[in-house]
C-alpha cells in the first residue's frame, strides 16, 4: 500500500489515555481513548492525531471557568486567548484598565471576585461562538444569540446550572491539589447524525468530562 | 501582531481562518510532531492562534490529495512562526509537518524545526 503523505501510517493506534501537555493550558488535561499516535514514514518522528482541536480547546476553558477555583493569571491568560479576544476589548467589557487586566494577567495583581465572575460568564458564553469577541463588540437580542450561538439549549441549561450556584474558591493548597481535567469524546445517543457527519464518520462533535473523574483537584 | 507578508493567498488564508474557529463534527482532525511542538515552545494553542489570524503565503498542490500550504502568523505570545500543513479540504484534514520560528527583531533566531 502506497502511504500518502498526510497519512497516519498503518501503525497509528489509539491510546487509552493521553495527557496533552502541548496544549499549553496552565493544568493537566487528559484525552481519553480518542487520540491516535503514529509514526510519520517520511521523518520517523512520532505523529499526535486529536480530533476537533478547536472544540476541545473550548471544552477545556468550559471546565476551567466551571470549575469554583479562583483563575490565576496564567489561567486568565490562557482562558482569553482560546477565546482568541483582545485584552483591550475585554479589560472595557470587565470595566477595568488594560494594564490592570495585564498584570492580573502577569500574576502581580489579583483579579476581584466580582470581575472574576463576570469574566467566566462571559468565557462559558464564548465558547458557544465561533468568534466570542462579537459579544464584547456589540449587543445581542435573545433571538440573535440563539441564532449565532452553536448550540443555544446546552448553552442557556449549562449557563443556569453552573453559574447561579458558584462559590469561587480562593482558598487551596496548589502544590497538593493541581487541577486535573479529564476528556472523552463520545457520540450522544439523542441526537441524530447530519448528513455530513454520517458522511465524514460516526463522531459528533462532544468532548465530554466523564462523570467519576470531574475536575481533579 | 506582525504586518501582513507581502503574497498572501487569501482564499486559503480564509479557509485555514474558518478552520480554526469551527467545531468539526468529524475525525479528520488535526496531526502534529508533538516533539517539533516542543521544540519549538510553540502550544496547540498557539498553532490554533496562528490558524486563526495568521496569513497563508505558500500552496502548491501535491500529487496524493491535498496540498501544502505555508502559513505565518503569531502565537499567544506574539512569537513568529512559519508553520507547514497538509490540508485536505474535503475531509477537514490538517496535518503540521513543519514548525520554524522566525527571526525576531532582536536578533534571537532561535529556529526550532
Amino acid at each position: 500500500m502506497t502511504m500518502m503523505q498526510h497519512d497516519r501510517g498503518s501503525n497509528a493506534r489509539v491510546v487509552q489515555q493521553y495527557e496533552v501537555d502541548t496544549l499549553g493550558a496552565p493544568f493537566k488535561v487528559t484525552l481519553w481513548d480518542c487520540v491516535s499516535l503514529g509514526v510519520d514514514p517520511k521523518t520517523g518522528e512520532e505523529k499526535v492525531h486529536i480530533p476537533d482541536l478547536v472544540g476541545l480547546i473550548k471544552s477545556v476553558v468550559r471546565a476551567r471557568v466551571s470549575h469554583p477555583r479562583k483563575l490565576n493569571g496564567a489561567e486568565l491568560k490562557f482562558v482569553r486567548n482560546a477565546l482568541g479576544v483582545r485584552a483591550n476589548l475585554l479589560a472595557d467589557f470587565l470595566d477595568m484598565t488594560p494594564e490592570h487586566l495585564s498584570r492580573c494577567e502577569a500574576g502581580s495583581k489579583v483579579m476581584s471576585t466580582m470581575s472574576e465572575k463576570v469574566f467566566r460568564l462571559f468565557a462559558f458564553l464564548g465558547t458557544f461562538f465561533s468568534d466570542p469577541e462579537e459579544i464584547l463588540l456589540r449587543s445581542f437580542n435573545k433571538e440573535e444569540i440563539d441564532k449565532k450561538a452553536k448550540k443555544p439549549n446546552e448553552m442557556r441549561q449549562k449557563f443556569a446550572e453552573q453559574f447561579l450556584s458558584m462559590k469561587i474558591q480562593s482558598v487551596f493548597d496548589a502544590e497538593e491539589d493541581e487541577l486535573h481535567f479529564h476528556f472523552i469524546r463520545r457520540k450522544s445517543k439523542s441526537s441524530k447524525p447530519t448528513k455530513r457527519q454520517k458522511m465524514l464518520s460516526e463522531d459528533d462533535d462532544e468532548w465530554k468530562e466523564p462523570e467519576p473523574m470531574k475536575a481533579c483537584g | 501582531m506582525p504586518p501582513q507578508p507581502k503574497d498572501v493567498l487569501k482564499i486559503e488564508t480564509v479557509w485555514i481562518r474558518e478552520y480554526a474557529k469551527t467545531y468539526l463534527p468529524c475525525e479528520a482532525g488535526f496531526s502534529f510532531p508533538a516533539g517539533r511542538l516542543r521544540e519549538a515552545r510553540l502550544s496547540l494553542l498557539g498553532v490554533t492562534m496562528i490558524f486563526r489570524n495568521g496569513y497563508v503565503v505558500f500552496a502548491d498542490k501535491l500529487d496524493d490529495p491535498g496540498a501544502i500550504w505555508v502559513v505565518e502568523g503569531s502565537d499567544e505570545n506574539s512569537v513568529s512562526f512559519q508553520l507547514t500543513v497538509i490540508v485536505v479540504t474535503e475531509t477537514l484534514a490538517v496535518d503540521l509537518v513543519r514548525v520554524e520560528r522566525l527571526l525576531e527583531e532582536n536578533g534571537d533566531d532561535n529556529d526550532a524545526a
